[in-house]
Order: C-alpha cells, then structure tokens, then sequence
C-alpha cells in the first residue's frame, strides 16, 4: 500500500517539475522571430466573444480579419502573408491565459490585445515579461501604459486624461464663457475613471464646477439635476452609458436646465441615445468619436469599408459595424505597415524598431480605406493617436463634425 | 416655488405609472386572490412591444396604445390558463412562487433574446416644452409630462369605473367578494379569471406604453415596477383601485420630493419609510375595502 | 326532473356521502333530514356542482351534471341556497339580484319587482349593502338569488339555521309559494317543523348514508327517527 503511494507521490513530482520547466523553459526558449516563416507571418489576437464586452472583442477579430484578407490579397508583407489566431478571452483569468497560450504554445509573432480595459490590463505583466510584440487596440486602461514598455504599443483610444481633455474642450467650444461647469458621474468604476481625470484639467482650467453622481442604471436625475439648476451651470459633462446620459439629458428641462451644453463620454456616443433624448434634445449635446467617421455616415471612406464588411460577413447585424470593427481594422494596417518597415529579416527587435520611427500611417498606405486617424510613433511615445473627432447628433445619428 | 411645482409635477408622472401598474396588479388580486409577481414583466413586455411598434416597425404611435393593451391582455390571460389554472387548487404559496418565477422567466426571455443594455423609446407627445411664468421664475412643463400624468391617470380612472360598473366588473367584484356565491349566480370562475387576467394585463400593458419613453425597455424596468406598484397597492390598501390611484401617486411624489430636498439616495428608502408610516398609522391601508359583517 | 343515484362525495380519501340516490318532480318538496355531520350539506354541494362528484349520476333535466362548474349548473337551472349565504357583503341589494339575473341564459329571469313580491322587506332595503342586512334579510336576499334565475329545481340548505321563530313562519310560506309555481324543492333541514310542513316525501341521512326514506308524514310519527336524529 505504501508502495503505491510513493509511486503517485513520485509521478506527481515528476509532473510538477516538468511542468515548472515548460513554463520558465517557455518564453526563454522563444526566438524573437516566432511565428515568422519564409511565408507566413501568424498573429495573435485575444477578446471577448461572448458575454458583456463582446461588443469589443467580436468587431475586433472580424475588423482585424478583414484587414488580413485584403492585405493578403494585395500580396502580404515583404512576400509573407498574415495568418490570424484569434482566443476568445472574457475574464482576467482568461485573458492571462490566453495570452500564454497564443505567445507560448501558438507561437505567434505578435499579440493583440482586443479587449477592452480589463483583459489588456490583466495581461499587461505578461506582455511586458515576455517581450512579445505588443499591439494594445482598445484598453484605455493606465496599467497597460506605465510602467512604459518597448514592446508595447497603443492604437486609437487614447488614455481617460485624453479623452477628458477633449470633453472639456468640447464644452468650451460651445460655450466660450463658461463660468460653471457640471460633472455628473456614475459611482462605478468606469466613469469614476474619467471623473477622476476631469477634475484636475478642470481645476487647472479654473472654472468652478460642481460634481453629482448616480448609480448605475439611474433612470431619474432629479436631485443631481436641481443642483445644477440651482448652481446655474452652464454646461454639464456626463460619465456614464448612453442611457443614463440620455434619461439625464431629456430630464434636463424638466428640472429648469434650459439652453445647457451637454457633453457626453465615449460610452454615450451611441445612436441608442438619439430615441431616448428625442429630437428636440439633441441639439446641445456634443461628444468625441477615436475615428473620422462613424459607421452610420455616408461619407466616402466609410461607405466603401461598409461595402467590404457586408462582402465579408453578409448583412450587418444591429449596431454592426461599430468603432471596434474600425479600430480593428485600422490597426491591423498600422501593424501590417510597421512589419513591412522592418524589411524581410523580420523579429522582435526589428519589428520594435521599425514600429517606434513610424510616422502617419494609415490604411491608405497599403491600399487599404481610411476609416480611422493617422498613428505615428516614436521611441518614448508609443500611443498611436490621440485625435478625437468632434461628435454631435445630426439626422438623428451621431457624426464627426469639423472642429 | 417654481421649482417646487416643477419637482411635484415630475412626481406625479412618475407616480401616474405607478399608479397604473398599481390598479393592475390589484384588480388581479381581487378577483383572483393572486398577487401577481409577475406583473413588473408585464409592463416590461408592454414597453418592449411599444418599442417594436414605434422604433421597430415604425407604426403610429397612437396603435401602440390600442394594440398593446390587448396583446398584453391576451399574454395574461394566456399564463392564467397554461400556468395558474392547474395550479388553482394548489397551495397559495405555490401560487405565488410560481408568479414569482413567472417574473424572472420573462425577464430573463427578455433579456436573452435582445443582448443590449437598454432599448429606447422615442416620447409619444414631442414639441418644445411650455414655460408658465411664475413671477421672475419660469415653470417648464414638458409635454410628455403633461401626456403621462393625464393619460396615465385617465386609463386608470377608466379602469376603475369598469370595475365598479361594467358587468364585466361586476363578475370580478362578485368572485372577490364570495367566490362560491358569484359561482351560484352564475359566473363562471374560468371566465371570471381570465377576465381578471386580462384586464390587469391590459392595464400592465399600458403602464408598459407609458413607462418606455422615461424608463427605457430593459429587465430592470421590470423590477422597479413591481417594487413601486406594490407598495403603492399596500398603502392604498391592497384591495381597493382608487386607494391604488391615490398610493401610487403619493409614491412618486414622495420620492421624488425626497430625491429633490434631500438626496437622491433617499428615494427607495423613502418609499418604504412611507410604507412603514402608512401600515403603521393606518394598518388596513389608506382605503380599506368596506367590509360588511361576515355573511 | 331531478334523478340522483349512487351518489358518492369525498374530501380527499375521506368519502363523506356514500350511495345515495334521490329524485325531485316539478312542484314536489324532498326534505333531507340528519344530524350535524350526516352529509346533508356535502351532498346539495355536490349536486349544486361546488363540490367534486366522486362517482355517481346527476341527471338533470335529462343531462349528466355530475363534475360540472357550479357557474354552469345555476345557469342550467339548478339553484342553490347555501347553509352559509354567500352574500357579497359590499353589493347593494339590487346589484346582488342583478348579478344573479345574468343566468338565467336560456329562459327569462324573474325580475327583481318580483323578488321584492316574495320579499316586501328587501324592497325597503334597495340600495343598502347586503353585508348591513339582518340575518332574516340576508337569507331572504339568498332565496332571492336563487328564485330570480328562474330554476326549475332549487336546493334550500338549512335556510331557517340561526334564524327567529317568527321569521322561520315567513320562511314556509315563502317555500310553499315557491313550490306553488312549478319548482322542485330540496330542503336540508334539522328543523323538523319545517320539514314537516312543507316536504312530501323525506330522506334520512346518518353519517352519508340514507337510513330512511319515505313519505314525511310517515317519518314524522317514527319515534326513533325523532330521538335518533333531532334529539
């Protein structure tokens, strides 16, 4: 009996220390050129499928394939074509572990990451650790972007300071005398973020402000309204979904907020608000969009890429394409051009390198549309843009407006 | 003061909706000695049918409050006879488990088949809003809020006449009064119920219709709903519709007044602290049904 | 006009009225006589359909009532008067007759001048809710009830419990009257007074089972029947 029990104590150690050694041996073992063959050059990419963010991580896999099909098309990269593996990833959990899985047993050459905030910032130690080729299309999360890392770079959405910076100016775009200024937040995570990224531009600015907050999902904003009511602000800057800025925004009246601007986070910059507000309430409400244009306009560019997403994928369900389909999309051509730039030997370091001195690309540049701003890097800077459209609701949809 | 005013009138459109989801739930009890857990997923499916008629298939808005009542009618009308029917001689208890249930089912369905936070509802009345001076302050008064209150009071006042009035009423105040005596003058108690079922139906329905533009169509809309609806019904007395009217009405204006002058994190305590108050200084509700000697 | 045979009805597993059979004609009185507990209530429920029909036929007016709603055998014109009235205690006089009038589907209802013939006292008492009514006037909105659907057979179940003297006098001629148009009678009663006269022929019920029937002048002189059931 006790022999026995030695034997499944030896097997058991046999297997964990084989399976320490896989995992140290893992990323040691790596060569830099990865996933880099005389033909094929695989990329990896992790998002949710299913469940509350897959309305990131679905666009993100069929934008970026979109991407790879038409750059293969036009005949790849320096001889080589794309090949993307996409993991489906919802949780922190998931997210680490799907990173291992594509860097360390797919072997792919670069990983990106197509999830919003949680899964680039549950993956943020790994990537940096690892070294891999990193392309961060959606987080706007702080702890995928310092510590800095070199192998790791940021597409369209900019970090929350950005993005509240824009918020503020749109306000005083609107209202160039603005002596009071409303911050109406959620008390979640989301817009606590943006709230707390707000408040020093807005004290550096020097304009007085007064902050309500709701929980989520509020449908009525009487008490936060009357506050702004009786402090007479001028405009008001909402943290929180399309639906809460919505309620707030059409509630505004009826709480005697008349003639107020109205600016709304990137999260409410969603034609869904339009019903909502009614007609009549979109006329002060402004926003910013990470693209030139949203998939609703008819401009030129977009309805071209439109054309190439309904080809692919057939009729576009509700809310499809969506600025992760563009984003997706956009990035793809970015990566494909920083790999083009880093000529046929192609590894980490190259790749890095040529990455790093990229200057206004864009789509165009490999044949591809221009749906989305111009990313340039640079040694210390690896946040491709930071442009953001100015947003307001015209026709009853939300467009980019020139500035 | 215009403040004030603006603050009653936004109650009394939030407590108009109450106030009909209210009556639906107690002309339900009433008649079928049911409390209808699943009655905030019945004012749910009316708002998300508003949306499929207004946004979806983009009828008039005016079919909306036709249709919905009926279809709404007819949904009710179809759970009592597949779900509550062979359950009549069951337990009490498990008559409620099973409405309870019924909610989330519905809510549930909902939130399967549309994978979206929210869907919105354009308001039914649109144009700019009135101001009425009031010596230097300035009254605003949206038209939805004015359409909300009048319609949302005047269906529940029509409710409540055909209660007291029609024969149809009739029957359902004779099963609540004696449901072997109103079997004895004829009425049939599967017909009665199912009246009953409807009508409450109908009338979640409506508050569906009216609730969607301010409340947006969303599983939540169904648990505020229940929430706000049975408190209204316990204060007004549980068995009585106008004192349905009348608590549903109370409701909203204690809220939001508490929302107004005290916080906004007050509302929901409000609501039970005016429940409290209510039962305490007056157990039987604020309109007690008469009750006669016992015959 | 009324058959019932082999009769049996149960609470659960517990039968409470075994076999019984009985029949009523057009104008004819049958008294059921028994104690406390005898099945006499359990049995005119069952016919009146607010009891399940455990086995056994119902046939009225040539149909098979047995196991249908109560709601459906009123309106085919088998009335019941309950022990207990079952008055809805926030309805006005009028609006209880009224609501009883709806069914009568197939025939004319009595109209509610009528019922107020039977019972002048109700007619002082239109509007007054039947739950503020007197015991005596509850009962005679009862009978009221039932008479206006026009039955061709009613069910009388105690209608004199709790009653006075001088309104259990009322209460006969009231019966007779009602037997006097062509309706058929079932009168449950402990009173034997009553019984005695104004049923023709009389059942005995002791613990669900007919133990005696007959003609009632003939029960009225068995002693035993006497002391053994309305002692």
């Amino acid at each position: 009996m006790q022999a026995f029990w030695k034997a499944i104590a030896r097997a058991a150690t046999g297997l964990a220390v084989a399976a320490v050694l896989a995992v140290s041996a893992g990323p040691a073992a790596q060569a830099s050129s990865q996933g880099v063959t005389d033909t094929e050059i695989t990329i990896g990419a992790l998002g949710a499928l299913t469940g509350a963010t897959a309305f990131i991580g679905g666009p993100g896999r069929d934008g970026i394939q979109l991407a790879v099909d038409k750059i293969n098309e036009a005949g790849g990269i320096n001889g080589r074509k794309l090949k993307l593996i996409f993991e489906h990833a919802f949780t922190p959990a998931e997210s680490v572990a799907a990173a291992k899985k594509l860097v360390e047993s797919d072997k792919v050459f670069v990983l990106i990451l197509a999830s919003g905030s949680t899964g680039a910032a549950a993956a943020a130690n790994y990537v940096r650790e690892t070294g891999v080729a990193t392309y961060n299309i959606y987080g706007a999360t702080p702890i995928i972007r310092k510590p800095f890392a070199k192998n790791v770079f940021h597409s369209a959405i900019p970090g929350a300071e950005v993005s509240s910076q824009a918020m503020i100016d749109r306000a005083f775009e609107a209202r160039p005398k603005a002596k009071k200024i409303g911050v109406l937040a959620g008390t979640y995570a989301f817009p606590q973020a943006n709230k707390k990224a707000t408040i020093p531009l807005l004290k550096k600015k020097g304009v007085e402000f007064v902050v309500e907050e709701f929980d989520q999902g509020s449908r009525d904003f009487t008490s936060q309204l009357l506050s702004f009511a009786r402090a007479r602000v001028e405009a008001v800057l909402i943290f929180g979904s399309f639906s809460e800025a919505g309620f707030a925004i059409k509630q505004g009246p009826e709480k005697g907020l008349t003639g107020v601007t109205w600016v709304v986070d990137g999260s409410a910059v969603n034609d869904a608000i339009v019903p909502i507000l009614g007609a009549e309430n979109t006329k002060n409400v402004w926003g910013y969009y990470n693209a030139p244009y949203f998939p609703g306009q008819s401009d030129a560019p977009i309805t071209a890429y439109k054309k190439m997403w309904t080809a692919k994928y057939g009729k576009a369900p509700q809310g499809r394409p969506n600025l992760y389909d563009l984003v997706g999309y956009g990035s793809t051509y970015v990566l494909a051009e920083a790999m083009k730039n880093a000529g046929k030997n192609l590894n980490w370091d190259s790749l890095i390198a040529a990455w790093s001195s990229l200057k206004n690309s864009k789509p165009s540049n490999l044949g591809g549309v221009e749906i989305t701003f111009p990313q340039s890097f640079s040694k210390t800077n690896h946040q491709g843009s930071t442009e953001l459209g100015k947003a307001a609701i015209k026709g009853g949809i939300w467009q980019v407006v020139p500035k | 003061m215009a403040e004030f005013l603006m603050v009653i009138i936004g109650g009394l459109k939030i407590g108009a909706i109450y106030a009909l989801a209210a009556i639906g739930l107690i002309v339900i009890h009433k008649a079928t000695k049911t409390v209808n857990f699943a009655h905030g997923g019945l004012v749910m499916l009316g708002a998300f049918a508003a949306y499929l008629i207004v946004v979806e298939l983009n009828w008039p808005y005016w079919l909306a409050y036709v249709l919905i009542p009926i279809l709404i009618g007819i949904v009710a009308t179809l759970l009592e006879i597949t779900i509550l029917r062979p359950l009549r001689r069951a337990d009490l208890f498990i008559v409620i488990v099973a409405t309870i249930f019924l909610g989330i089912a519905l809510s549930e369905t909902f939130r399967l088949a549309q994978n979206t936070e929210m869907l919105a509802v354009p308001a039914a009345i649109k144009g700019p809003p009135m101001m009425l001076e009031l010596g230097e302050d300035l009254i605003i008064i949206t038209r939805e809020q004015i359409w909300v209150c009048l319609g949302a009071l005047t269906v529940g006042v029509i409710g409540l006449l055909i209660f007291r009035y029609a024969p149809a009423g009739r029957s359902m105040r004779a099963m609540a009064a004696n449901v072997r005596g109103a079997q004895l003058c004829g009425y049939s108690v599967n017909r009665v119920y199912a009246i009953a079922w409807f009508v409450g139906g109908a009338l979640a329905g409506l508050a569906g219709v009216f609730a969607a533009p301010s409340h947006g169509v969303s599983p939540e809309l169904a648990i505020s709903v229940i929430t706000a609806a049975f408190v209204a019904a316990v204060i007004g007395g549980f068995d009585s519709l106008l004192g349905a009217i009348i608590g549903g009405l109370l409701l909203g204006l204690a809220e939001t007044l508490s929302a107004a002058y005290v916080s906004s994190a007050m509302k929901s305590a409000v609501s039970f602290l005016l429940l409290f108050v209510v039962l305490l200084w007056r157990p039987e509700g604020l309109f007690p049904e008469a009750k006669g000697r016992d015959v | 006009m009324l058959q019932v045979t082999n009769l049996r009805v149960a609470y659960g597993p517990v039968e409470v009225v075994h076999d019984l059979s009985l029949s009523i004609e057009a104008g004819g009185v049958l008294a059921i006589l028994g104690a406390n507990g005898a099945g006499k209530t359990s049995c005119v429920e069952a016919i009146a359909g607010l009891l399940p029909v455990a086995q056994g036929k119902v046939i009225f007016n040539g149909a098979d009532i047995a196991g249908r709603p109560a709601s459906d055998i009123v309106r085919k014109g088998l009335a019941l008067v309950p022990q207990l009235r079952e008055l809805f205690p926030n309805f006005g006089v009028e609006e209880t007759l009224e609501a009883a009038m709806g069914a009568a589907v197939d025939r004319q209802s009595l109209t509610i001048e009528e019922i107020f013939d039977y019972f002048p006292v109700l007619a002082e008492r239109r509007k007054q809710l039947a739950g503020s009514l007197s015991g005596g006037e509850q009962q005679m909105l009862t009978i009221g009830r039932a008479l206006i659907t026009n039955p061709k057979v009613m069910l009388l179940d105690e209608p004199s419990a709790g009653l006075a003297v001088g309104i259990v006098r009322g209460l006969i001629d009231i019966i007779k009257r009602i037997q006097a148009s062509g309706v058929g009678v079932l009168l449950v009663e402990q009173n034997l007074e009553i019984a005695q006269a104004v049923a023709d022929t009389c059942l005995v019920l002791a613990t669900g089972r007919t133990v005696w029937e007959g003609p009632m002048s003939e029960a009225i002189h068995m002693e035993e029947i006497r002391e053994a059931y309305f002692a």
